[in-house]
């Protein structure tokens, strides 16, 4: 038997939304820490498994 | 490197080069020595000892003028010398981190008048979630604006967040040193003459796990982002493992639905039902029966009703 998947839209979400680490911005906040966690996560899917996508 | 002709590019590694042994210097020199040694013994969560020794540190901010020379010397023999900083700039602001430690980071910013003049006024004030203790070096004449609200806890819900509410502003002058707790503060700049510099010192033992921005005119909670980078990591490792397929992950959705990030803990359990949603099946079950949190509770009874049915079908055939 395959796996049963399900549509993430069909999944509800929280009423209480969460972004992103780094989306939110402080006025003094020095450090563009989206823009480093995106680039880390893209390194570490990298380096597991460099012929994904 | 668009643009950049052949010599340009050997010049910059060559720089990059020789760079190299002035920034081991300057790690080893007086002034980075002396940031490591004043929060060396103290430990890492202890956000309350740690407050006190950076607005100690504040207290004066010559350290600072030390810490950097043998860097702007550098620049000044070479303009291609890279100081081994992590900076940003934006149209308002440039930033670098001066020092980072397991216990704080501590950045220098300076804040342009001209462009916060520019600048329609802000309608969003930030509750970063973290303990700061900023040194204005230069106020430029500026004032401090202040919100409060209550903090947010591990069942925190948009739909019942307080608003907050402004304080007294403060006029600010050259070397006061202000903490404010992220938790439950919030604070702008506003009305600068002048440049500002500033010295932040950002602990980061008690981070609330949130970060939360608000209306200004209203005081009202606009927008929630998550204060903890490795909540948002797990999330899109979480994704990844979905999208490669790896349903032999299950321990690590199971883990990650158990998180003590509210936010965390459903993200999870979505990867996982659009995975293999039938080893996801108890957990789903056990979230709808037990979860603190009573946004996950609901969305787990939803989730339930929509997938057992298919769940019975898939088993039955």
């Amino acid at each position: 038997m395959g796996l049963l998947k399900i549509d993430l839209g069909e999944i509800p979400e929280l009423g209480t939304s969460v972004a992103l680490h780094g989306t939110l911005r402080t006025a003094l906040n020095d450090v563009d820490d989206l823009f480093e966690l995106i680039v880390g996560i893209a390194i570490l899917i990298y380096e597991i498994a460099p012929d994904f996508a | 490197m668009n643009g950049m002709d052949a010599g340009t590019r050997a010049a910059l590694v060559a720089a990059r080069e020789a760079g190299r042994g002035t920034i081991r210097k300057w790690r080893h020199g007086d002034a980075h020595r002396m940031l490591e040694t004043v929060f060396a013994d103290c430990a890492a969560e202890d956000a309350e000892a740690l407050t006190h020794r950076a607005t100690r540190l504040f207290g004066d901010g010559g350290w600072a003028g030390a810490l950097l020379q043998p860097l702007i010397d550098a620049i000044a023999a070479d303009p291609l010398f890279e100081p081994p900083f992590k900076a940003n700039r934006d149209g308002l602001r440039i930033g670098a981190v001066l020092f980072d430690c397991p216990a704080v980071a501590i950045s220098a910013c300076v804040t342009s008048a001209a462009a916060m003049r520019r600048r329609p006024p802000p309608t969003a004030c930030t509750f970063s979630g973290r303990i700061t203790v900023t040194r204005f070096v230069r106020a430029g004449g500026a004032t401090l604006r202040r919100w409060r609200t209550a903090p947010a806890g591990p069942d925190f819900r948009a739909a019942e967040a307080p608003p907050c509410e402004e304080r007294e502003s403060l006029r600010l002058a050259d070397g006061e040193v202000h903490a404010i707790d992220g938790r439950c503060e919030a604070q702008l700049l506003a009305d600068a003459g002048n440049d500002v510099v500033t010295l932040v010192a950002t602990i980061r033992a008690g981070a609330a796990p949130l970060m939360r921005e608000h209306a200004i005119g209203d005081g009202k909670l606009l927008r929630v982002a998550s204060g903890d980078d490795q909540a948002s990591r797990a999330e899109m490792l979480l994704a990844f493992l979905r999208l490669a397929g790896r349903a032999d992950a299950g321990p690590q959705f199971d883990a990650a639905t158990r998180d003590p990030a509210f936010h965390l803990r459903w993200a999870a359990m979505r990867e996982w039902l659009a995975l293999d949603a039938h080893a996801a099946l108890p957990r789903l079950e056990a979230m709808a029966a037990g979860d603190p949190h009573i946004e996950i509770r609901e969305a787990a009874e939803r989730t339930l009703a929509a997938v057992r049915p298919r769940l019975s079908t898939a088993c039955r055939a």
